[in-house]
């Protein structure tokens, strides 16, 4: 089993991104820009499968 | 622990089975609440049941969630919103992506996916296709028809994510496909037994052997012959590589899986889906191996049209083996051993349609195709086997025939009626092939 630490890490790392994905597409759709809109549905799919890969773990292996 | 670069996922695919099931259980109440908040087909069925989401807590309360079946989805479907109907979980704008089943078993069923679904997919063909060997030295050749079934268009999307380069051959034909694989010196392809084997015989028709393509690894799907081992012996030697198998289905997702150590039989991708086995008839959970169950499946991070306790009437068991690969995902002994609905009884014998093919291919005499017909003759069955000789072997029905029925009659404790079929003149199929008619309703 890898470090727990590390997975940690990495689960709080993708909490970051996810939160700075959200607002970039809050901004690029208060600015009426499209492709911001979309291009953050497409990222945030991605973001999406390291959560199910990594933070859902990351809880479960620090309860 | 093997190396680590086997791994897609170490973090799920190693992680302890008692972690394991904890995080199944917390995935599990997740996607329960998301189906019961989101669908109405779900909400009907679990409030008839006098059941919440915060009624499961453990997993012997999961074991009460109602199970459903393609029934309940063809029930729900074609109404608005169209065609999804009362199954769909999101609003009808975020779907993305349209995809129905084949319809083998009656109405099809349709499947809308939302952008992270599709993703979702791929991530989980990753999975796999990683565990196969699969890397970006790759050259993936897809010789499908792209169309309404999902089929291989997950793999091709997986395939690009994983980093191989993946190569269409959608609206080629057969010679056109093997020409193209050599020219382009494709390392790996993936397609239905049926087809691997098809391919195989148009290779040698054109004057070449499949084994000087160079392909190093077969991935195969829709049939559950790879999992046989005489079919995959005909496969691998008729490539002279690898073929792996998986298993999934268009409204559960790609759940199954072969790894490059070759079990014998299929892991379950345990991080992504809930593979519970029960009993055939009391429907009680089996953990101990090597008796046979049907296979109720639950994808858990799938939103627009979830997949919650679903009646696969796949029939499986669990292997007592562990995995070299290292991996924690419990291993189906022999991958699928059958469909509820193919195993019926012929002259009052449980009888399951894989065993001839098991039989016919591990006869170098026969083809590969065969077709098996169940009828009445007055009040008795009857069941026909229909085979083709293999090239050079014109002329030897007779000692083929009484070769068969000794192995048929050891594996079935049934006899046949044979019918021998000029080479190439049974149907050949791309997608899933249907072998076996019971015409006896």
């Amino acid at each position: 089993m890898l470090d727990k630490t590390k997975i940690r890490e990495m689960a709080d790392i993708i909490a970051g991104i996810k939160k700075e994905a959200e607002n970039l597409k809050e901004l690029g759709s208060a600015c009426g820009i499209k492709c911001v809109e979309m291009n953050v549905v497409r990222m945030s799919a991605m973001i999406k499968m390291l959560e199910l890969n990594i933070t859902d773990a990351a809880d479960v292996l620090e309860a | 622990m093997k190396r680590p670069d086997i791994y897609w996922n170490p973090i799920l695919e190693t992680m302890p089975l008692e972690k394991m099931r904890e995080l199944q259980l917390v995935k599990f109440k997740r996607v329960l609440k998301w189906a019961y908040d989101r669908s109405k087909l779900y909400r009907r069925i679990y409030d008839a049941a006098g059941l919440t989401p915060e009624d499961v807590k453990t997993w012997d309360d999961v074991r009460k969630v109602p199970v459903i079946e393609k029934e309940n989805y063809r029930e729900a479907q074609f109404k608005e919103p169209w065609p999804y109907g009362d199954s769909l979980c999101v609003p009808v704008e975020e779907v993305t992506v349209y995809h129905q089943t084949s319809g083998t078993t009656g109405q099809p069923i349709v499947q809308p996916d939302t952008w992270q679904d599709w993703e979702w997919w791929a991530e989980t063909w990753c999975q796999f296709l990683w565990a196969m060997g699969f890397r970006n030295t790759d050259r993936v050749f897809l010789p499908f028809g792209y169309n309404v079934f999902v089929a291989y268009w997950a793999g091709h999307y997986a395939t690009e994510k994983l980093g191989s380069e993946v190569v269409s051959g959608a609206l080629l034909n057969t010679e056109e496909r093997i020409l193209k694989m050599r020219e382009l010196r494709a390392t790996a392809f993936m397609a239905t037994p049926t087809y691997v084997l098809g391919m195989a015989d148009t290779c040698r028709k054109l004057g070449m052997d499949p084994r000087d393509l160079g392909i190093k690894k077969i991935l195969c799907a829709g049939e559950p012959g790879a999992s046989v081992p005489t079919t995959k012996k005909r496969m691998e030697d008729a490539w002279g590589c690898n073929v792996y198998d998986h298993i999934g289905a268009t409204e559960m997702g790609a759940w199954g899986y072969e790894c490059f150590y070759k079990p014998g039989g299929m892991h379950v991708n345990e991080g992504f889906f809930l593979a519970e086995l029960l009993d055939l008839e009391t429907g009680e959970p089996i953990e101990e191996p090597n008796k046979l169950g049907k296979i109720v499946l639950t994808a858990f991070d799938r939103l627009a049209q979830p997949c919650v306790r679903y009646d696969t009437k796949d029939v499986a068991m669990w292997s007592e083996n562990e995995c070299a690969c290292g991996r924690t995902h419990r291993v189906f002994k022999g991958g699928i051993q059958g469909r509820i609905d193919h195993i019926t009884k012929v002259k009052g014998v449980l009888f399951s349609p894989v065993t001839v093919e098991e039989a016919v291919r591990s006869m170098g005499q026969l083809g590969s195709e065969y077709e098996l017909i169940v009828e009445k003759n007055g009040d008795v069955d009857k069941i026909t086997l229909k085979y083709e000789l293999a090239p050079g072997c014109e002329g030897k029905e007779r000692e083929v025939e009484a070769e068969l029925a000794t192995l048929l009659r050891l594996k079935t404790n049934l006899n046949f009626i044979y019918e021998s079929h000029p080479y190439g003149s049974l149907p050949r199929y791309q997608v899933k092939a249907k072998r076996f008619k019971d015409l006896r309703n």
